[in-house]
Parts: C-alpha cells; sequence; structure tokens
C-alpha cells in the first residue's frame, strides 16, 4: 500500500511538470507586459538616462524576452531564483520568510476555523430547524457575505482604537517574543478565520445531512448502536471525503489569497510581498512567489487525494 | 414569526457593537487637564511653557502656570533611552544615500552624516567637515574633515574615504542622483589625512547645497550600501526585513553632542496605506509618523498629538504640461490659467498650503515679488488663448498618481469643462508612472520638487523637468527650446549663467529672468508650496529635520 501511494505521489509529480512549465512561460509573460520600468522605478525620476542604462543591464532588462526567459530558467532549474531589484535580498530567502508569517497566520485561523466549524456544522446537521441551525446559518452567510477588508476594519475599530485592547498592525516571530506574537495574531486570525469558518460550516452541515439520511445510517440504529458511535464512526468518517476536499481547496487558496489581510494588518506574508512587487514590477519577486503558490497548490492538494485513501478504503492508488 | 425576531435581534447585536465601537471621526475633545511637571530650573533661565502644562520648582513655593505659548520648554533635560518606531508610508529601497527617493531621506540622515550641514536657513554649518574655504575664483573648495569620526564599524574617516565617495557619485553605475553634481567635481585630492580639495572646472554656486546633501559610505561596504550600509551617523543599521521594518541601533561612538538618546529606531513601512498609519499612531503602533496624511492633521491635532510642518518652502508642486504635446505655449498658458489655485490646494492638501506661481517660495533670495499673481485664475483669458491657438475643444489626459492628484485634476477637469475643454483623468501606479514621467509621454501631470528653498542652481540640476531641453537623446527627436519673451535668451544659456556668476546681484536678475520665462513658456506651472507634515506622540521630544525635510533623530528622546 506504502509502495502503491509513493508511486503514486511520483506519477502526480511528473505530471504537473508540463503545468509548472506552462506557469513559468504565463507568468513571465503576464509581469512582462504590464507597462512600467522597473529601472526608472528603482533609480528615479532624477537618475540620468546613463544610470537607468546601467541599471537595466545589470538587471538584464537589456536583453530580449525570450533571452530573459532562457536565463531565468537555466537559473531556476539550479534552484536560483535570482535577486529582488529592490531589497537586493535573494528571491529564496524572501519566499522562506515570508511563507513563515503568512503559514502562521493561515495556520491559526485554519484552527481557529475548525474549532468553530465542526462543533457548529455537526450541532447544525443534528438538529436541522432548530436555533442553533439558524445561528449556525446567519453567521456562515454573513461571514461569507462580508468581505475580509470590512471585517478586518470592524475588528480594528472595536478592539484596537476603541477598547485599546489589542494593537491594529504589526507583526513579531513567535520565536522572537511568543506573547507580542500571539497579541499581533488576534485580530487578523480572527478575520480570516471568520470568513473560513463561514464557508466550512456550509460545507460540514451539508455532508454531515447527507450522510445521515443514508440507508446505512438507519440500519446502524436499527442494529441498537450508540447514537455517538454511529456519528463518530460512520458519519463523520463518510462526511469527511467531500469536508477534507473543500478545506484542502481552502487552505491552498487561503495560503496564496492572504493578501487582503496581510495589508489590512501589515502582516509582512507572501501576499504582501507579491503585491508590492507587482507595483514596484519586481520581476523575480513576481515570478518566484507565483511559482512557490503553484507548489503549494500542487502539494495540498496532492495530500487531499493522499488522505481519500486513508478514508475510504474502497479508493485504490494502482 | 420566531424566526424574524432572531433575524433582528442579531442585527440589532451586531449594530450595537458597531455603535459602540469610536467613530472615525470624533468631535473635538475637550482640553486635556493641565499635567504637573516637577523640574529643576537653572538659575536665571525663563521658563517657557507649553499650554496645559504646570511646572513646579524643586525647594521652592513657586508654581509657574503656562502661558500660550507654542514652543516647547527649552529646558528640559533629554532621557537616555528607549525604541521610537517610526510610521513610513511605504518601504525603503535599499539604503543607498545617493539615492534621492523620499522613503530613503531617514535612512540618509541617521545612517549617515553629510559633510555640511543646514538647520532651517542657508547658512552651511560644520558636519563631517569642520571648516572649509572657497577659492576667491570659485573653482577650489578645500574641505577641513573632523577629526576622530568613526564608522560604524570603528575605522576613523580620512580624506581618502571622501575622495572614494566622490568618484562613486561620479560613476554612472552607482551615482544614482548624485550624477550631476558630483561630476561638477573635475579633479580631487587629499593632501593629508583630514584635507580634502575639490577642483571644479567651473564655477559651481551650488556647492555648499551639494555637500549639505552628500553623505558617505564607509568604502569597504560600497557593496553592501543596500543592504548593510555603514556610515558615521547618529544610528547603526541593525536589521532590515522586507516589508516589515527596519531597525537602526545607537551609536555609543558617534562624535555628536547632541545625542544619540535613543537606544534604538524602528522604521515600519505601512505598504501605501496612509489610514493604517494613522491607526497605528493613535493605537501606539507607532510614535512617530515620517508622512501624515494632510486630511488626518486636525482629528490627531484634537486628540493630542503633535503635528509639525516641515521647512518652509521645502516642497513645491508644479504641473508640467507636457511641449512635445501641447507645441503652441499659448494652449500651455490657457491650461495654467484654468486652475484655481485655492480649490486646488483645499482638495489635495485640505487647505494646508500656500498658493504661488513661481518654484522658489517667499523665504528664498530668488523669489521674484513681481511675478506675485503672475497665473491668476482666469477662465475667460484661457478660453479666448485657447481660440486664438485654433483649439477652442481641446481634449487631453491628466495622468495622476494617487488619489490626492485624482482631486486635484478633478479641480481642473471642472474648469476646464466650463469652457469646452475636456480633460480625462488616468490613473496609475507609480512604476507606470515614472516611466511615463521620464519618457516624457504624459499631456499634464502634478508633481512635488524638493530643493526649491536651496540655491537655485542646485534645484535646476536635480529636478529632471526643470533641465533645459532636450536632457537625452529620448528627446533629441522633439526639440524644445523655451527662450524668454523679450531678450530672446535661451533658457539652458540663462539657468546656466545663474550658476556660473558668483555675484548675488546679477544672479537675482538672471533668475528673475529665468522665471519670466518659466510663466511665459508655461511647460511648467508651480501652484503651490506646501510643507511635509509630520506628526507624533506627545512623549517624543527633540524632533528635528532638515532642509529637505528628513527627519533627524539624533536629539530625539522619549518623555515617558
Amino acid at each position: 500500500m506504502e509502495t502503491l501511494v509513493i508511486k503514486y505521489i511520483i506519477r502526480r509529480t511528473i505530471q504537473s511538470i508540463p503545468l509548472m512549465l506552462t506557469a513559468t512561460i504565463l507568468v513571465f509573460l503576464m509581469i512582462h507586459v504590464l507597462p512600467g520600468d522597473p529601472a526608472i522605478d528603482i533609480a528615479g525620476t532624477r537618475a540620468s538616462e546613463e544610470t537607468i542604462k546601467a541599471l537595466r543591464a545589470e538587471m538584464g532588462l537589456d536583453q530580449p524576452l525570450p533571452v530573459q526567459y532562457i536565463i531565468w530558467m537555466e537559473h531556476l532549474l539550479r534552484g536560483n531564483l535570482g535577486k529582488s531589484y529592490i531589497s537586493d535580498l535573494s528571491v529564496g530567502y524572501l519566499l522562506v520568510l515570508k511563507f513563515k508569517a503568512t503559514l502562521q497566520l493561515v495556520g491559526f485561523a485554519f484552527v481557529l476555523a475548525t474549532l468553530i466549524s465542526f462543533p457548529l456544522g455537526i450541532l447544525a446537521a443534528l438538529k436541522p430547524h432548530s436555533l442553533l441551525d439558524r445561528v449556525a446559518l446567519v453567521f456562515s452567510s454573513l461571514g461569507i457575505a462580508v468581505p475580509p477588508y470590512w471585517s478586518g476594519i470592524l475588528l480594528v475599530l472595536v478592539f484596537s482604537v476603541g477598547l485599546a485592547l489589542l494593537p491594529s498592525s504589526g507583526f513579531a516571530p513567535p520565536d522572537e517574543d511568543l506573547g507580542k506574537s500571539l497579541r499581533f495574531s488576534i485580530l487578523p486570525v480572527l478575520t480570516m478565520g471568520i470568513e473560513l469558518s463561514a464557508i466550512q460550516i456550509r460545507f460540514i452541515r451539508s455532508a454531515f445531512l447527507d450522510v445521515i439520511h443514508q440507508d446505512y445510517i438507519t440500519t446502524a440504529r436499527a442494529k441498537g448502536l450508540r447514537e455517538r458511535r454511529i456519528m463518530m464512526v460512520h458519519v463523520l468518517k463518510n462526511a469527511l471525503m467531500s469536508v477534507v476536499t473543500v478545506m484542502g481547496l481552502q487552505l491552498g487558496t487561503f495560503l496564496g489569497g492572504s493578501a487582503i489581510t496581510e495589508a489590512l494588518f501589515g502582516w509582512p506574508g507572501l501576499g504582501r510581498l507579491l503585491l508590492d512587487s507587482i507595483v514596484q514590477r519586481d520581476y523575480n519577486v513576481v515570478q518566484g512567489t507565483v511559482l512557490f503558490y503553484l507548489i503549494i497548490f500542487i502539494v495540498v492538494n496532492l495530500i487531499v487525494d493522499v488522505s481519500y485513501a486513508r478514508l475510504d478504503p474502497r479508493i485504490s492508488y494502482s | 414569526m420566531k424566526r424574524f425576531i432572531l433575524l433582528l435581534s442579531l442585527i440589532a447585536l451586531f449594530a450595537i457593537i458597531v455603535g459602540c465601537a469610536a467613530p472615525a471621526t470624533q468631535a473635538p475633545q475637550p482640553p486635556a487637564p493641565p499635567q504637573v511637571i516637577t523640574q529643576v530650573v537653572p538659575v536665571n533661565q525663563t521658563v517657557v511653557v507649553p499650554v496645559n502644562q504646570t511646572v513646579v520648582v524643586p525647594g521652592a513655593p513657586v508654581v509657574v502656570t503656562a502661558t500660550p505659548q507654542p514652543t516647547q520648554a527649552p529646558i528640559t533635560t533629554p532621557k537616555p533611552g528607549g525604541t521610537l518606531t517610526v510610521g513610513m508610508l511605504a518601504d525603503f529601497q535599499g539604503f543607498d544615500p545617493n539615492n534621492l527617493s523620499w522613503f530613503n531621506w531617514t535612512a540618509r540622515s541617521n545612517l549617515y552624516d553629510s559633510i555640511l550641514r543646514y538647520r532651517h536657513n542657508l547658512t552651511p554649518l560644520p558636519g563631517l567637515a569642520e571648516s572649509w574655504e572657497l577659492s576667491t575664483d570659485g573653482l577650489q573648495v578645500t574641505l577641513h574633515l573632523r577629526h576622530g569620526v568613526k564608522f560604524h564599524n570603528g575605522r576613523e574617516m580620512v580624506a581618502d574615504d571622501i575622495v572614494q565617495n566622490v568618484k562613486r557619485a561620479q560613476d554612472p553605475k552607482t551615482c544614482v542622483h548624485m550624477c550631476t553634481d558630483a561630476q561638477k567635481v573635475s579633479a580631487m585630492e587629499a593632501p593629508d589625512q583630514y584635507t580634502v580639495v575639490l577642483h571644479y572646472a567651473k564655477i559651481n554656486t551650488a556647492w555648499a547645497d551639494w555637500l549639505e546633501d552628500f553623505f558617505i559610505v564607509a568604502p569597504e561596504a560600497f557593496d553592501h550600501v543596500k543592504d548593510a550600509p555603514i556610515g558615521t551617523g547618529p544610528f547603526m543599521f541593525k536589521d532590515y526585513v522586507p516589508n516589515d521594518h527596519a531597525t537602526f541601533v545607537k551609536n555609543p561612538n558617534y562624535w555628536g553632542k547632541n545625542g544619540p538618546y535613543l537606544d534604538q529606531i524602528v522604521l515600519k513601512p505601512f505598504g501605501g496605506d496612509d489610514k493604517a498609519e494613522v491607526t497605528a499612531l493613535e493605537t501606539g503602533g507607532a510614535d512617530l509618523l515620517q508622512d501624515t496624511p494632510f486630511s488626518e492633521e486636525e482629528l490627531l491635532k484634537t486628540k493630542g498629538f503633535q503635528i509639525f510642518s516641515g521647512e518652509p518652502g521645502g516642497l513645491v508642486d508644479c504641473l508640467y504640461i507636457n511641449p512635445l504635446k501641447f507645441t503652441d505655449k499659448r494652449v500651455r498658458q490657457a491650461i495654467a490659467l484654468s486652475l484655481d489655485r485655492k480649490a486646488a490646494i483645499a482638495a489635495m492638501y485640505f487647505g494646508d498650503g500656500e498658493v504661488y506661481w513661481g518654484p522658489y517660495p517667499k523665504e528664498s533670495w530668488a523669489y521674484d515679488k513681481a511675478l506675485e499673481n503672475a497665473v491668476p485664475y482666469d477662465l475667460n483669458k484661457a478660453k479666448s488663448l485657447l481660440a486664438a491657438a485654433g483649439q477652442p475643444n481641446l481634449t487631453f489626459t491628466f495622468q495622476a498618481l494617487n488619489t490626492a492628484q485624482v482631486n486635484l485634476a478633478s479641480v481642473l477637469q471642472a474648469s476646464l469643462k466650463t469652457i469646452g475643454v475636456t480633460m480625462n483623468v488616468q490613473l496609475m501606479d507609480s512604476t507606470q508612472w515614472s516611466d511615463m514621467f521620464v519618457q516624457t509621454k504624459f499631456d499634464v501631470i502634478t508633481s512635488l520638487i524638493s530643493g526649491s528653498n536651496k540655491d537655485p542652481a542646485k534645484f535646476y540640476g536635480d529636478n529632471f523637468y526643470f533641465k533645459p531641453f532636450p536632457t537625452s537623446k529620448i528627446q533629441a527627436k522633439d526639440k524644445f527650446w523655451p527662450t524668454h519673451p523679450t531678450t530672446g535668451e535661451a533658457y539652458s544659456d540663462l539657468v546656466d549663467q545663474g550658476g556660473s556668476v558668483l555675484d548675488q546681484a546679477k544672479r537675482i536678475a538672471i533668475y528673475n529672468k529665468v522665471q519670466e520665462l518659466l510663466v511665459d513658456s508655461s511647460w511648467t506651472s508651480c501652484w503651490t508650496k506646501v510643507s511635509s507634515p509630520f506628526s507624533a506622540a506627545s512623549y517624543v521630544k527633540g524632533f528635528d529635520w532638515r532642509m529637505d525635510d528628513g527627519l533627524l533623530f539624533e536629539g530625539v528622546w522619549l518623555a515617558k
């Protein structure tokens, strides 16, 4: 079984290579056709033409586009993502640094969302049309309808400006100061967690409702099994298939789509890095970050697919 | 019915939470109760006390109550220690002092020192040079360097370091924005460890302005100036995380007598979000803001924050009306006459600006009083000029860099519409805008210029669009040679002359002609003078800034 899984992983990895290659071409073209010259942006409008030309040559931007792409791919295949034009730091270093911050944010938000959505979703499914069900649905609807930049600003107004309990923005690495790190995390994690849980509640409720009414559940009850065992063993396991799929997609999406929350709370993550790099035409960083996002998405989806075999013994990777 | 009531209850709960949150705009707060400060007051010294503060003199049964003086009490002893958190609108672009981008100015003036200094007027003060001489023919500047100044790596600064820095500033690959000034130095030598002689092929009246703006990097750190800078300034570089923060720590071996007092400065960029920046100041996430939105000044004042206006005349905002597109000067004049300057200041700067018609502030010796109101708001005249130029129904685009400029454009657009001119507004990001600006592919833009409070010769050298045309191969095919309306003298010749004579009276006459030419030709039309507003928490003391509004933290301390 383990050998089959490994073979499956290898097969999926090989299959993703054409996707990655296509992505590199698309990203390269898209960022390079945007109007604006990064050499001028870096050198400034006061710089002489000679300075701008020298800078363009140093950045390799004086070469034709196909040549620039080949040079970038050559470096990429050797594991070198290049340097940021703005900070002169290696793109690889920046990605690792920023990914840690994004992972902290999305990770905490995911945990919070799971702690909210699972109990609420399951209870809502078990007691449909009850007060709890209504609360869950309203919470879910509001969470989906209200954009994160709105809910985030509201949280800042209440907890930072109004009550002066929490900082409005900022970041501290947990290994430097855990207490400070947690304080900075609360509002952005709440903002993202509410959005995540709102989506998850609906899927969990829907998946549970679907399974609860299956014949085998009725049979299990008829056999006299305890309700708790029925829920935890039969209902949960079968419902988890679709829930895991959605959660996997969400994780990938939020790891890549955290830019709004990061910008709102001054969180120095990947999303903010990508936004700033696009505005500054920091080509290497944009290309490296998009590729990184793609890898994350592929890996997360692979993990989700592999987990299916654990959840459903009928699934085989042969 | 039950469901409806439940839904209403939830909405009401939500509204209560929102209602309890502090409103974005608050009514003015009542004045704070008087603070009692206990201080030791030197004998025979006058105490000036800020409003609402009471000073108790220990050992004497005297209570001095505030008189309404707006200045800070000068007698307070700086308290060493603490961390100052500074909010910046955008992130650094490296720490190279040759880069004059606004976002690098705080790094320049605190990590490094300049050869000379100015403090709120154009009288040169000692910096890294303790004294200097200008030869009688104006072609040689001898600098006598301060002894014992150490770079942050512990090595003493010597004359050869200055020479290496000048060479770096002359090299097109590394000069960034210093090329024009540095390349005027034709030769230099270091006859001893503490003397540098700069030779000029032509008189350079702006030599002191350049040296005041020329910051020295340790030559061994030239290759790392972007990520590990080494200067001689009051603060040393500690670390930098892009889009998060940069940390500067106190230089314990600093040569200056007034500080540094702070242990460290943390500079935090806010990714262009000025509202987040202001919120951080209000909630204690920042102690001082380098870039305070004009729209927030009054609100911050009512909340007890200090608001400082930067150097008078430090910044001038000018319209650039592209002469390569609007080749008939009557069209350019018409556009300039269509700008209601007062309304524009209200729209873009929330009233915090002064109407102007030329590039020099009133504080400058080059200011020409005769040109006051040279470009009035006159739509009738604008209309007749357009008709005479055969373009009564002109259509063009205003390229805006940010929403504040869009506000300005709206004012101009509304005026022009009344005389049949259609002006479209296009908002661009900074990279696209800079590219368009340098390539001269815009129709009409507006741009802030700094340095107008310094020597005009440096002003014309620094500012791209005030340089005589054509300045590069990009523009060579479209020549634009503005001439004085009466004397016919070429703009480029007048600017050259102004920077090449030492006689002040002659220079004033020359620059008066330059300003007449600028108004007549109208390819630029300056419309307001502004000062950069800085805001700080009440406990931030000793704050100062350079003539170019670069923040100085050398004397800053925290009264908390």
